[in-house]
């Protein structure tokens, strides 16, 4: 990944013509110049210029970007703000280390499958004997974000599927730790959809997180081990593809190439980010998917994860797959591709921002009046859950391979 | 800063309206010049009171105060060259009334333009006045700078609209001024007198403008050429023969290609020039229009002229225009928007003029700009880092200002004085009108808090140019 200083130039190119106001989230609910590219670009700048130091309020500034890309997609001069505000983190966590919060989260529970697991099997006991109840009113409403917890696991699930049918083709799956542990329904409709359409599915179980954390907020070194344990985990998979439902994964990993640079896994890395591909657009551009002839008589409507809108450029097929499923009406959501403030754990470090964004979000959907609200990241997906929840609307939050999959007898 | 003026503004508006970490500073010490100088403080008001008390305080300190709307002004109007306060305008943004009977709107200040111009669209009324950089500016900021825009050419530019305000003086007092009427002849002429005054001369919290019904229909469409003089001569051309289009947005083959390389909306590139034109009215007389704009076209030597099929189409088109300053930043690190204006009739000649000069220092000078008024855009694309090619520029500038009024023109139609164009102030208006502006400003800010060192300096006033 490029260090903060080689972003100098292209940080000079930024005019200040301010373009980038009319896009932010951030700067829509803020209102301020410090939560927009130009002012952010600014200080950066300064910083690399010597003019600036190191300072904790201007890392509050830099963490305050959610990574959308939208200011990017409107730049003039393409000055790519969000890779510039990852470097940025990197940096400080180079010069000042990891906050504490951070360092627990990052290092400590999202690296370690097995203490993330029983994080979440605490968060489900403390639900249970209602202990969640005493927690003060700020952390109650964080915790309030999660959706239930389901009982077991996908890898729990596993044991009990047949997975190798003798199918023709083969694919791989990234399974993300939030399919794992929280929506393990989605990758049971993936391999369904994909074993109906004649494709055997390869779901290594010992993959670890993809790194999005760690890498977005600056912990390049943690990232690039966890890479590394991935490829390894597909080392014996033989799959031409592998594919993922989550487009915060699929963007990371398509990344390991340069997240290994100078590695001597670098050429392994750059390999296995070639094969990465999106669900949707693995089912539309590659399987060439059929649907099933149930009828599914929903409406439904759509949102475009930053993740897989901009930073991988699928925003038609997931659409091209809920408009195929016979009885679906598929209803455009006004600013469908605008975030939804969740941006992996955005929405607990900066709680009151993201449920502004949050909710002009959930404003378009609801005028949408659909039924269904179908979106291509679990991130997003307790995001949105959550924005319904609280505007006291159907909690109808999938998929689009799980509409799919319910096109199929079974 | 001194703390007790900090105790002061925290008792006015709240200590957490009230930014003084250099983070913040450094935030809204720029706009999009390369022009920047530090505040000693950032504050941020909701309304005409807080302001009127922030003004108090600052006018009893002797405080320099720069209200800033979006900071997209082209010419360091917002640029706090003295340090002070900076009041972001931001949080006033409420739209007040749309009233459709009177054709009226009253908007506050800090109101995004883009914003206001589709509310009013969807009542069928019309603002039209559209700056370039509508969806990041502020109404205020527009009023503030006189802004215009494509079809200030058929409709005229901000000030055309502006029927009255509400401004803070330097002193805290809340004043009205103008009203709800098109026909206003009681007194001097005030809402002008601000309208334009690059926060010199008053802090503008809401004003009211004057709309019109949306027109019936409209169309886009495009006229190429394979010579640069032929595009020239046609704009003067069409306004001979008395056709009034809404636009006639002249772009050379330098615009285009750089417009094409960041944001491809399909503009000919192997073409000398185009020129974007809009015509609106009755679906017959848009008709009729854009027959006659093709012929006059054609007869000047057009090569083509395209009309856009969909709306669809048409805002590409639009788009593409709108991002052209954007679109030089990525072959330049400074792109330098003049904003040289000539009698229409003058076009052709000032072109020319233009393309020699950037031959003579050796420059990357596309042209573009609101033609049908004479009001062209020259970008000057170079690096600030570069001294020497820096030092061709200012002759380069230099040589067009003077050309600019030898034919008759201005410094600036639309992006007005700020810092950038001080030193050239003189030459337009003359020492004597120079005196009258000097004598009006200290009438009203006897202090000199409001902006300073704007647009001209006061007598014994000095600024850091390098700053
Ligand atoms: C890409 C681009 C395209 C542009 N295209 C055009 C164009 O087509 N036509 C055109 O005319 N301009 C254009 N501009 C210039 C600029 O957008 C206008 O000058 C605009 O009016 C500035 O508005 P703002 O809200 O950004 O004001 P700012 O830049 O924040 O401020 C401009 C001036 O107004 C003063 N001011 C702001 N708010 C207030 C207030 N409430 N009370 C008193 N004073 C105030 C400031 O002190 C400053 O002097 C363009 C700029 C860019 C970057
Ligand atoms: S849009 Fe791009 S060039 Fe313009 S101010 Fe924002 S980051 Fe800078
Ligand atoms: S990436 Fe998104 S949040 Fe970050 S500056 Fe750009 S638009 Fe704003």
């Amino acid at each position: 990944m490029k260090k903060l200083e080689s972003y100098h130039d292209e940080i000079k190119h930024c005019i200040r013509c301010g373009a980038c106001q009319a896009v932010c989230p951030v700067f829509e609910v803020m209102e301020r110049e410090m939560a927009v590219a130009r002012g952010r670009l600014r200080l950066i700048r300064e910083a690399l210029e010597g003019k600036l130091d190191l300072t904790d309020k201007m890392r509050d500034y830099i963490d305050l970007c959610v990574g959308c890309r939208l200011c990017v997609d409107n730049c003039p001069a393409k000055v790519n703000t969000d890779q510039i505000v990852i470097s940025a983190r990197h940096k400080f966590v180079d010069v000042k280390g990891l906050p504490f919060l951070h360092r627990i989260m990052l290092e400590q529970i999202l690296s370690k499958k097995g203490n993330f697991n029983m994080a979440l099997k605490s968060l489900g006991l403390a639900r249970g004997t209602r202990l969640n109840k005493l927690l003060p009113e700020q952390l109650k409403k964080k915790e309030e974000i999660l959706p239930t917890i389901p009982q077991r696991t996908f890898v729990d699930k596993m044991k009990e599927m047949t997975l190798d049918t003798g199918a023709p083709k083969k694919v791989g799956f990234f399974l993300s730790c939030m399919d794992n542990f929280m929506f393990p329904e989605v990758v049971e409709a993936a391999i369904k959809v994909l074993q109906k359409n004649d494709w055997d599915v390869v779901i290594p179980t010992d993959v670890n997180c993809c790194g999005a954390p760690h890498h977005v907020y600056g912990d390049w070194e943690t990232a690039a081990k966890l890479a590394k344990k991935n490829i390894e985990a597909f080392q014996d998979a033989e799959v031409d593809y592998i594919i993922t439902d989550c487009a915060t994964c699929g963007s990371v990993l398509k990344e390991y190439g340069e997240m290994l640079s100078g590695d001597a896994m670098e050429q392994k890395g750059k390999e296995f980010a070639a094969k990465i591909m999106d669900i949707n657009a693995f089912l539309i551009d590659v399987v060439k998917m059929k649907p099933g002839q149930n009828k599914v008589s929903q409406t439904v409507t759509y949102h475009d994860p930053c993740h897989l809108v901009r930073h991988q450029m699928v925003s038609e097929q997931p659409r091209e797959i809920l408009q195929a499923v016979d009885g679906l009406e598929f209803r455009e959501c006004s600013d469908a591709d605008r975030c939804c403030g969740g941006a992996g754990t955005y929405n607990i470090n900066h709680y009151d921002v993201s449920m502004k964004i949050l909710d002009k979000k959930i404003e378009n959907v609801k005028d949408t009046t659909a039924d269904i609200l179908a979106t291509s990241c679990p991130a997003c997906r307790i995001q949105l859950s959550y924005g319904m929840r609280r505007a006291g609307l159907n909690d109808m939050v999938v998929h689009p391979v799980e509409l799919l999959a319910r096109s199929y007898e079974d | 800063m001194q703390d007790n003026i900090i105790n002061e503004l925290y008792q006015v508006i709240g200590k957490e309206n009230v930014l003084t970490d250099k983070e913040d500073l450094i935030c809204y010490s720029y706009d999009a010049t390369s022009y920047s100088h530090l505040p000693e403080v950032v504050v941020v008001p909701s309304s005409a009171e807080e302001i009127s008390l922030v003004l108090k305080v600052a006018n009893k300190h002797r405080m320099p105060v720069v209200a800033r709307g979006g900071g997209t002004n082209l010419c360091g109007a917002s640029v706090p060259i003295k340090g002070g306060i900076v009041l972001a305008m931001h949080r006033l943004n409420k739209i007040i009334e749309i009233d459709g009977d009177n054709l009226v709107a009253t908007v506050e200040a800090g109101v995004n333009t883009e914003k206001f111009q589709q509310a009013v669209e969807a009542k069928g009324l019309f603002y039209p006045p559209d700056p370039q950089s509508a969806k990041m500016s502020t109404m205020g900021g527009n009023v503030a700078q006189n802004a215009g825009g494509p079809r200030g050419f058929k409709y005229g530019v901000t000030r055309d609209f502006v029927l009255g305000m509400k401004v803070v003086l330097a002193d805290g007092t809340i004043l009205d001024i103008g009203g709800k009427t098109i026909k206003n002849v009681t007194g001097y002429d005030l809402t002008k007198f601000f309208t334009g005054s690059e926060g010199t001369l008053g802090v503008i919290i809401a004003i009211t403008f004057r709309l019109l019904p949306l027109p019936e229909a409209k169309k886009t469409m495009l006229a190429v050429f394979g010579d640069l003089m032929d595009g020239a001569r046609t704009i003067s051309s069409i306004v001979k023969n008395k056709i009034i289009p809404v636009t006639l947005e002249m772009m050379d083959q330098e615009t285009m290609g750089l417009i094409e390389k960041s944001k491809p909306v399909g503009l000919p590139t192997d073409a000398a020039a185009a020129i974007l034109i809009e015509v609106d009215g009755s679906e017959h007389e848009v008709e009729r229009q854009m027959k006659k704009i093709e012929k006059v076209a054609r007869a000047e030597g057009a090569t083509d002229v395209v009309v856009a099929r969909t709306e669809e189409e048409a805002a590409k088109l639009w788009e593409g225009r709108k991002a052209a300053f954007g679109c030089m930043a990525l072959s330049a690190v400074t792109p330098i928007t003049e904003d040289a204006t000539v009698p229409r009739s003058k076009l052709p000649e000032m072109v020319k003029f233009i393309k020699d000069v950037a031959k003579k220092y050796s420059l990357s000078i596309p042209v573009l700009g609101h033609t049908g008024d004479g009001n062209l855009h020259p970008i000057i694309c170079t690096d600030e880092n570069n001294l020497e090619e820096m030092e061709r520029v200012e002759k380069a500038i230099d040589e067009i200002f003077k050309e600019t009024l030898r034919l008759g023109g201005t410094l600036s139609g639309e992006h007005g004085i700020g810092l950038a164009k001080q030193k050239y102030m003189e030459l337009e208006v003359g020492q004597d009108g120079l005196n009258l502006m000097r004598q009006l400003k200290k009438a009203v800010d006897p202090n000199n808090i409001l902006n300073p060192g704007k647009i001209f300096l006061q007598e014994t006033e000095q600024i850091n140019e390098k700053a």
